[in-house]
This record gives structure tokens, sequence and C-alpha cells, in this order.
């Protein structure tokens, strides 16, 4: 028995024959894989392009919107500027109207008295017959125009009233369309119900119509805009000084509406100016009124009576104990008297390095109003030729040169360009408008700018491959869904505020480690840290 | 034995040429796999193409609608198919078009499946556009790109054999620019008014029934 289980083994050793067939087998067995992971990958990558454009999509699809809503939103603001400037003008005509009125009552008066006089009496004569005339105007021609004007002047405030409430429709509407129409936009492009990722039982759960497609952070954040806003709030001094109105409230464009080839308020300047025998003339007092009325609108009081132009405040660049830092240079500024003391280096220790705004070296820190400079002086020693009077050391060498100590001036001068305007400035509380003020951008709009969208779909492999990891269950689980993610920014190039009505999307770098959620919640730091570096592998992958 | 039964046995028993006949019949299979390989990859190759392509030309579409479909046509060719747009076919198509390119019952069609809601989202986009905006830009694109790839088999092209092509086909969806840049002063919001107010009374009294949808490719 031993001798034929021998006998057989030593066959197998010679024997050749099958042996090319095994070999064919495991490379025909290795190309299927091949083929295989070909499919597969292609088959993943696909998809994983299908998510990212469906996920760029659905982002943009959210910014547009809310980009729509900004826009809208201006183009209202806009309007209630012209309803603003109509309400002023008819004010102001109102009040030039009693201004004339008073004045022809004085002048007519005089003009009597005068016409009098020998010799130039005729002239006088001719003023009052210009005065009566006027003031007769005045009594019909001006008081009908200006009934009018008074008149439109409510129904003005309720188009405004009415614009505003539009104003803060739009700003909850543009987000709830963003919210649909980025989910309608990914589900165009292949995306599969955000759910799936989780359970496709609890799509099943959820009406069609609710069934959310894209992700979209901030779940749903109303546009950043302040409704408490009050026309002082419109109106802050500007960075260079100045009444901010003029900027905020388009005080030129606005006054600037046009009836036909002339602008409005130089026609009814003209108008005016037929009164013109009255004295002082009330075309000059219709520009008088036009602009107190527009100060007085917009914050109670006059800016400008209160407004510190001479002064600038680099507060923002200052920490608690009034200590600015710049490229490491402290410089302690006093609140009182504006004078700044070094505090390091130490070699600026202690030295006084003048005021907050005095600079008397260059123009360019003239037109900053935070520019600071420094006159030191520091020694040097520089090689020099020994037929110099100050040349004496190194000179016995033979060689002609040596060496003298210098004293060089160095005038520094820095300036603190992040420094921003802040001064506060104070209105009074007693005469806040109750009248519907425009919508102004909230204090955090730049934060909420940003709107991330996520987009997913199932894939599953040719082979199944992980399927038989999983013990042969078909698994829904990360390893079957591909996702796309993707963020997409608003911004205005023409000017941040909410009278330009140009604003934009493009898209941005991922970014969630400053992810905003919505409903005012943000992500804890260490969750979207963790978060980010997830994605980012699963971008990846 | 007959002398032929003899060679018979001999031919099973003897083993030599076995190793040439496994060749020949394995080689084949071999190179028909790796030639699937190779043609598959360059499928998806064209797939992730036509994919780039029509992301690249809607959104070219989309973002500027003074933007001509032929120049996107061109430049698609140029950039992705090495100018050779004979295998090509694009189709631009966007809401409510009535083009003959953009074929807006197929796009409604594939646009709205499962009960989509978005089309009184357009309406009301396409309304905002043409009455306050004066802009007549729609308010979502789409742009399909499909190439013709060749049915091969080995060293055989089926489709010389009156088969068609294979089609690869992209297809992407992006929001529209309705807004385009409106930029107006404020003077302007008078002339708005008045044409807007215009053409309310036009189609009031013209009795036509506004066309929200009409829009340039």
């Amino acid at each position: 028995m031993k001798r034929v289980l021998s006998f057989h083994v030593k066959r197998l050793h010679k024997e050749t024959n099958g042996q090319a067939l095994v070999f064919i087998v495991l490379v025909l067995f290795s190309l299927v894989c091949l083929f295989a992971l070909t499919i597969n990958v292609g088959h993943r990558i696909n998809n994983k392009i299908q998510m990212q454009n469906a996920a760029d999509a659905s982002a943009l699809t959210a910014a547009v919107w809310n980009a729509r809503g900004l826009n809208a939103i201006s183009v209202l603001n806009v309007s209630m500027t012209e309803c603003l400037a109509l309400i002023i003008m008819f004010e102001a005509f109102d009040d030039t109207l009693e201004y004339a009125k008073i004045a022809v009552d004085i002048n007519i008066p005089i003009a009597t008295a005068l016409s009098n006089l020998p010799y130039i009496g005729w002239l006088f004569a001719i003023w009052k017959a210009c005065l009566e005339v006027t003031k007769q105007a005045l009594n019909t021609v001006f008081k009908g125009i200006n009934e009018i004007m008074q008149a439109a002047i409510d129904p003005l405030w309720n188009i405004m009233k009415g614009l505003r409430y539009a104003e803060i429709g739009i700003s909850y509407a543009a987000p709830a369309m963003a919210l649909v129409d980025a989910s309608r936009v990914a589900r165009l492009n292949g995306a599969d119900p955000i759910t799936d990722a989780f359970s496709e039982s609890l799509t099943d759960l959820i009406p069609d119509i609710l069934e959310p497609y894209a992700l979209l952070l901030p779940v749903f954040d109303r546009l950043p805009v302040k409704d408490d806003a009050d026309f002082k709030d419109l109106c802050p001094p500007t960075k260079h000084g100045g009444p901010g109105y003029r900027h905020f409230l388009c005080w030129d464009s606005a006054l600037g509406m046009e009836i036909g080839p002339i602008e409005l308020r130089n026609a009814l300047g003209i108008l005016w100016a037929t009164t013109s025998c009255i004295v002082p003339p009330p075309a000059a007092a219709w520009y008088i009124f036009l602009e107190l009325h527009y100060q007085a609108l917009c914050t109670g009081q006059s800016q400008s009576r209160d407004m510190d132009t001479s002064t600038a405040d680099c507060s923002e660049c200052e920490d608690n104990n009034g200590v600015q830092t710049w490229r490491g240079v402290k410089v302690e500024v006093s609140p009182q008297d504006h004078t700044c003391t070094g505090v390091n280096p130490d070699a600026l220790t202690g030295q006084d390095l003048g005021t907050r705004n005095s600079c008397n070296v260059g123009t360019i820190i003239r037109q900053n109003p935070c520019a600071r400079c420094v006159t030191s002086t520091r020694t040097r020693t520089v090689s020099c030729n020994c037929s110099e009077p100050d040349c004496t050391v190194g000179c016995g060498d033979g060689d002609g040169f040596g060496t003298k100590q210098v004293t060089q001036y160095f005038v520094e001068t820095w300036a603190l360009e992040e420094c921003i305007y802040q001064k506060e400035y104070t209105v009074d509380d007693t005469s806040p408008s109750d009248k519907p003020a425009p919508l102004m951008l909230a204090d955090d709009w730049q934060e909420r700018m940003n709107h991330t969208a996520i987009t997913i779909k199932i894939v599953g492999d040719w082979l199944s491959l992980h399927a038989y990891e999983e013990g042969g269950e078909e698994l829904i689980g990360p390893e079957k869904t591909t996702w796309g993610i993707a963020r997409a920014q608003i911004y205005n190039p023409s000017g941040s505020d909410l009278f330009n009505q140009d604003w934009r999307v493009k898209m941005s770098p991922c970014d969630l480690e400053n992810l905003n959620l919505g409903f005012g919640v943000t992500l804890p730091q260490s969750i979207s840290s963790f978060a980010d570096t997830a994605v980012k592998e699963i971008i990846i992958h | 034995m007959t002398k032929h039964a003899i060679h018979r046995i001999r031919l099973c028993r003897d083993n030599r040429g076995q190793a040439m006949t496994e060749f020949c019949v394995a080689m084949p299979a071999l190179v028909l796999m790796f030639w699937a390989i190779w043609y598959i990859t360059d499928i998806y190759v064209v797939k992730f193409n036509t994919q780039v392509a029509a992301r690249y030309g809607t959104w070219l579409l989309a973002r500027n609608h003074d933007v001509q479909k032929s120049n996107v046509d061109t430049f698609i060719a140029r950039r992705f198919f090495d100018s050779d747009s004979s295998k090509l076919t694009i189709t631009a198509q966007h809401r409510g078009s009535n083009s003959a390119e953009g074929n807006s019952s197929s796009f409604q069609n594939s646009a709205q499946q499962n009960s989509d809601s978005g089309e009184w989202v357009d309406r009301i986009i396409n309304f905002i556009g043409s009455a306050f905006m004066g802009s007549d830009a729609p308010s979502m694109h789409s742009l399909k790109v499909e190439c013709e790839v060749p049915l091969i088999f080995g060293a055989l092209n089926v489709t010389d054999y009156a088969m068609d092509n294979a089609k690869i086909t992209s297809e992407h969806y992006v929001v529209g620019n309705t807004w385009n840049g409106c930029q107006s002063d404020v003077h302007d919001m008078f002339d708005m008014i008045q044409s807007i107010l215009g053409d309310l009374l036009d189609r009031i009294v013209g009795g036509g029934d506004a066309d929200y949808g009409e829009g340039k490719p």
C-alpha cells in the first residue's frame, strides 16, 4: 500500500499534463478582476463627477436665489429713497411757501414806504407791484401746488410702508426659494434623496415634493437684513468725515430725479426763482429747507454739528488698555489728549511719539488719519578713506582705508492701514423716526453670505465586492455613497450695502470649519474640524 | 488492432504540442480581454469629457444669456473633443423656450419628472425678469452633449455592418442669471414703472397672454 502511494506521489511530481491550464485559469481570473476594476473605477469616478456637478449647481442656485433677494431688496430700497426724496421736497416746498408768505408780507410795507422816495421811488413802486403780483401767485398757484403736494405725502409714506413689508417678505421668501430650487437642481443633475445616505426606508416616509435632494447649509437662514433699523442707523458719519446720509440715502441721486431734462429739485427751484422779487429770494430758501429737511428726517438732528471730522479714532487698533500694536511696535495712546507713547520695543519705550493725528512727514502719512511717525538715530561703523578728517580707526595698516563711526538719522513712519473709523455717534434717542426706513444689512452679514450644498448618490459596485466583505449582505453605507460638496458665495463688487443692485455669486472653496447651519447655529469647533477633514477625505476618495 | 487505431491511441497519449494548442485557444481570449479593458477605459474618457463639456457649456450659457449657442458648440468641440464636431450633438434647452434648438416640451418632461414643482418657480422668475428687469433670460439652462463612439468588437467595427454608433450622453442643469447686472439708477425707477405700466396696458388692450418663457438661447 505504502509503495503504491509513493508511486502516485512521484508520478504527480513528474507529470506535466494540465500545467498550462492552471496557469491560464489564474491569468484569466486576474484579467476578469482587472476588467471589473476598470468598470468600477470608471463608474465611481463618473458618479463622483456627476455629484460634484450637482453640488456646484445646487450651491450656486441657493446663492443665486439669495442674491436675487438682496438685489430685489436693493431695488425696493432705492424706490423707498425716491419716495423719501419726494416727501422731503414736498415738505420743503411747504416751508418755503410759508417763508415766502411771511417775507412778502414784510417786503410789501417796506416797498410801499420806499416808493415814496423822491427820484428813485418809481423803482420801489415797480418792486411793490411785483411783490403784489407775487403775493397773489403765492395765494393761488403756489398754494394750489402745495396742497397737491401735501396731500401726496401720506400716500407716499404708505407706499414706503408697503415697500418695506415687501422687503421683509422677500427676506424670508428668497431663502425658501433657494431651498426648493437647490433641491430641484440637484435632482435634475442626478442626485439621490439625501435621506438615502441614512436609510432608503426613511425616503419612503417623506412625500416626494418634500424630499430633499441636496443638503443645504445653512438649512434656512433669513436674508441678512436688519429690519429694526431706523433712518438714523442709515446715516452714520462716513469714514472720512461728513454726514453719512448723503451716501446712504442716495442724497444726490434721489434728489436728482428728473422731470424731462431738468432735475426735479432744480425745476422747483426755477419755479421759486419766479418769486425772486421777494428779498431774500425764496429760491435760496428752497435749497436751504431742502437740506435741512433731509437732515432732520434722517436723524432728527444735524449730523455735521456733532461730527468731529478732525479726529480719526483708532480705537479699532487698540486693546482695552489703549495699546496699539503694529508690526511689533506698541504705542500707547492717551484717551485724554491723544498723545502717543512708545511701549515696545525698548528703543521706543517712553518716547513721545507725537499725537494721534499729527505727523509732519510725507504726504502718505498725512493722507492716513492713523499714521504715526518716529524720528530716531543710530550709530554705525562704515569704511572711509583715511584722507577724511573723521577717519581715524584702522588707518595705520597702509592700505589707505579705515573706519569711522557715523550717526544715521531715520524717520520711521508707519500707517495703521487696518484702522477703521469706528467713532461712536450718539443720536438723540428722543427723536427716533417712526417712519418706515429702508432695510439695511445685518451686522453679521458677511458670515451669512456662504451657502454650502451637499449631494449624494448611491453607487453600486459592478462586482459588489464590498458586499462580500460585509458577509454577503447588501448594506447602504458610506462605501456605496458618492458625495459632492460645494460652496457658493454672494458678493457685491459695487459696494456692500442694500442700495447697490449688484449682488452676484461665485463659487468658493469649501470651509466646513466655519460652517453656518442656519437658525443662528454654528457647528462646534471640534465637530467642524472633524467634518472638514472627513469631507476632504471623501472628496479625495 | 488496425493501423489507424494505433495512430489514434498514440495521438491521444502523446502530449507534444499541447501547450501550443492551449496557447492558441487562450490567446484570443486574453487579447480580447486586454482590448475590452482598453475600450471600456476609452468609453469612460469620452463619458467624462461629455460630462465636463455639458457642465462647462451650461454654465457659459447660464452666466451670460447673450452668449450664442453656436459659439458654445465650437468651444466645446475645440476644447474637449479635439475640434472634431462630426460625432457631437449638442442640444441646448432652457425653461419655456420655443426655439428649435431648445425643445421645450422634452425639457419640461425631463425637468418635471417625479411631480416636479419647478414650473411655477420658473414662471415667477421669468415674470420678474421680463416685467421688472427688462430681461428675457430663462431661469434654467440645460445642455445635453452626445458623442458617438464606434461599436468595436476586437478588430471588427460593428458599425460598418449597418449598426448605429453608441451614444455617450451627459446632461447638466443650472439656474440662469436672470439679473444680469441690473444696476438701475434711482432715476431709472420712473422709466421702469412707466415701462411696466405700458407693458401691462399693451397686454390688456392687445388681449394677448404674456409669454414669460421667451428667452434667448
